[in-house]
């Protein structure tokens, strides 16, 4: 017994220990975020800031491009996710209700396309979106997200739907509904947390997407967070307090999502791969 | 006389009755994905063929940039690069993973707070990840140096991002920051569905804590470990933010992974073609294993 629980003092500590190391990251960038530009250049570095201020934030807000870097991201980000939601409610249902000929080949396809490389998209993208005359706009980058987010939901809806039982649809469909009322009035209102939590993680997915935005926004007009973020990256004398403060702020959703939605974020994590 | 036209109306019934009707709910979706995934893959494919002169103007050249990617050091670099750097992340996300998943399971106090707090980088999205890291390791104000001088680990501050097996080093440790909680709570996770009597029965044979992890856990854990190793191999090989953000190739492009080559290639040499090109061979690389992993995880779903 007493070896035992020595054991488990041990390997506390020991998580302790590594749980500060992987948060001392986060820790910083909270901390450098309140800071003056002046000690951000502090050697050595003070861990607490001296003089605590939350100016970055405000200049962060007022004098970059922030406020609108937020603003596109937001748009990109609902638009695309609604524009998946809407393909991908009928078809998950089709796949989790239908055997069909070609049904296990299109999913596979549809679960391949999640595991592609997006960098080899921005080339012909690239090329059509010029030729479309879109480059720059908010449509471009809706379009280019849909890409990965309509898979994602796809896959992950898929799920929700093949955990109803099929009895349910037969039973409205013999009290009369159609399927496609039977679809309507009872199926999707009992997928409704389901189609929720996968809409939240599509936004997310869409909020934190770089790549796309990088190669088809090319004015400071339709930069996202993410692409506003790296293009400070470029400035000659980065101000870092005000960097740190962005990138915090853009984290918030996802961590707050995190927070409310953990068992939900570990089982959707973890689910395909454990039940095999 | 209206033979032909009973027979159009059967077909027209069969198809769209019964269980295909399932191809009804599905046809939006896979035409919206044949528009913007497979067509543009196609149209990328087609453009490898050409060299991109201007605007509207391009010239066919056979397989010219497949032979310019494939006789070029920089090509081979960037290949090698890639490797090295998915290798190795997803050598250290396993040893690691492994190791923190099993602390997690001796279900001390507070393990599901620590669960909770250790997954948090997985959160914060590569870009984030990669302005935080190069913050940190800045050579002259970086916090990185301060606390390796201070713990004795290094005797001068180093430029973590400007030189080039240091930079390796830096986007391997920022990329597995942000990825090794993903590896963890899947190896976790499948730690939780052993049985413990195969623990106990082991325990009763006399293995050893070794043995009871090499006969025990790791069978048990087979097919989470090679999905978990899939897809992490196939997410660094594909990565791309963090490093852009971090060192975005350089120094002498040390650091320029596959993903950053194609994009500058399109980006800053305007070389439309040879990036297809060099997109089409990625591609290539990244399905053999994309295949592998769709089958895995089909074979338990499609069979139930």
């Amino acid at each position: 017994m007493n070896k035992n629980n020595f054991k488990k003092i041990i390997i506390f500590f020991l998580l302790v220990i590594i749980t500060l190391i992987v948060l001392f990251p986060v820790f910083w960038m909270i901390s450098t975020s309140l800071k003056t530009r002046p000690e951000t250049f502090d050697t050595p570095p003070s861990w607490i800031p001296k003089k605590i201020t939350i100016k970055a934030y405000f200049d962060m807000w007022l004098m970059k491009d922030f406020s609108r870097y937020f603003l596109n991201t937001l748009i990109v980000s609902i638009t695309a996710t609604i524009l998946s939601l809407i393909l991908s409610i009928p078809a998950s249902y089709g796949f989790a209700r239908f055997r069909f000929k070609g049904s296990r080949a299109l999913i596979s396809l549809i679960l391949l396309t999640q595991m592609l490389p997006l960098v080899i998209l921005i080339t012909p993208y690239f090329i059509l979106m010029r030729y479309l005359g879109l480059l720059n706009t908010h449509i471009a980058l809706i379009l280019a997200y849909t890409s990965f987010s309509l898979p994602f939901s796809t896959w992950m809806l898929k799920g929700f739907f093949s955990s109803i039982p099929k009895e349910i649809d037969e039973a409205a469909m013999v009290d009369g509904c159609s399927r496609l009322q039977a679809v309507i009035k009872v199926v999707i209102p009992l997928a409704v947390p389901g189609i929720g939590a996968t809409a939240l993680f599509a936004f997310l997915l869409a909020w934190n997407h770089y790549i796309f935005a990088l190669s088809l926004a090319l004015g400071n007009d339709m930069y996202t967070i993410s692409v506003g973020l790296g293009s400070m990256m470029g400035e000659f004398r980065i101000a870092w307090n005000q960097l740190m403060a962005a990138a915090l702020i853009s984290t918030i959703p996802s961590i707050v999502l995190y927070m409310f939605l953990e068992q939900y974020f570990v089982q959707g994590l973890t689910g395909g791969a454990i039940k095999g | 006389m209206n033979v032909k036209y009973d027979k159009f109306k059967n077909i027209k019934r069969n198809i769209f009755k019964g269980k295909n009707i399932g191809y009804l709910f599905v046809l939006p979706t896979i035409v919206f994905l044949l528009i913007i995934m497979i067509f543009p893959l196609g149209y990328a494919a087609y453009i490898s063929f050409f060299e991109v002169l201007t605007h509207m103007e391009k010239r066919f050249v056979g397989f010219a940039n497949y032979l310019n990617a494939l006789t070029s050091i920089s090509f081979w670099n960037s290949l090698y690069v890639t490797l090295f750097f998915t290798v190795i992340s997803v050598i250290i996300h396993m040893i690691i993973g492994f190791y923190l998943a099993s602390m997690l399971s001796t279900k001390v106090k507070g393990s599901n707070i620590f669960r909770f707090l250790l997954l948090i980088p997985w959160m914060v999205s590569q870009v984030v990840t990669g302005v935080i890291w190069r913050w940190i390791l800045n050579a002259q104000y970086g916090v990185g140096n301060d606390i390796l001088v201070n713990l004795g680990v290094i005797d001068k501050y180093l430029p973590w991002l400007a030189e080039t097996t240091l930079a390796k080093i830096s986007i391997i440790t920022a990329y597995s920051w942000q990825c090794l909680p993903f590896v963890m709570i899947m190896l976790y996770a499948g730690m939780q569905t052993i049985p413990v009597q195969q623990y106990e029965a082991a325990k009763i044979d006399g293995a050893s804590k070794f043995q009871r992890m090499i006969y025990v856990t790791i069978p048990n854990l087979k097919h989470v470990i090679l999905v978990t190793s899939l897809m992490d191999f196939i997410w660094a090989f594909r990565c791309f933010d963090l490093p852009q953000i971090m060192t975005n190739g350089g120094p002498y492009r040390s650091t320029e992974l596959l993903s950053i080559y194609i994009y500058k290639n399109t980006f800053e040499y305007f070389k439309f073609g040879y990036a297809s090109a060099v997109s089409i061979l990625m591609l290539l690389m990244v399905l053999t294993f994309s295949i592998l992993y769709t089958n895995k995880m089909l074979s338990g779903d499609l069979n139930e």
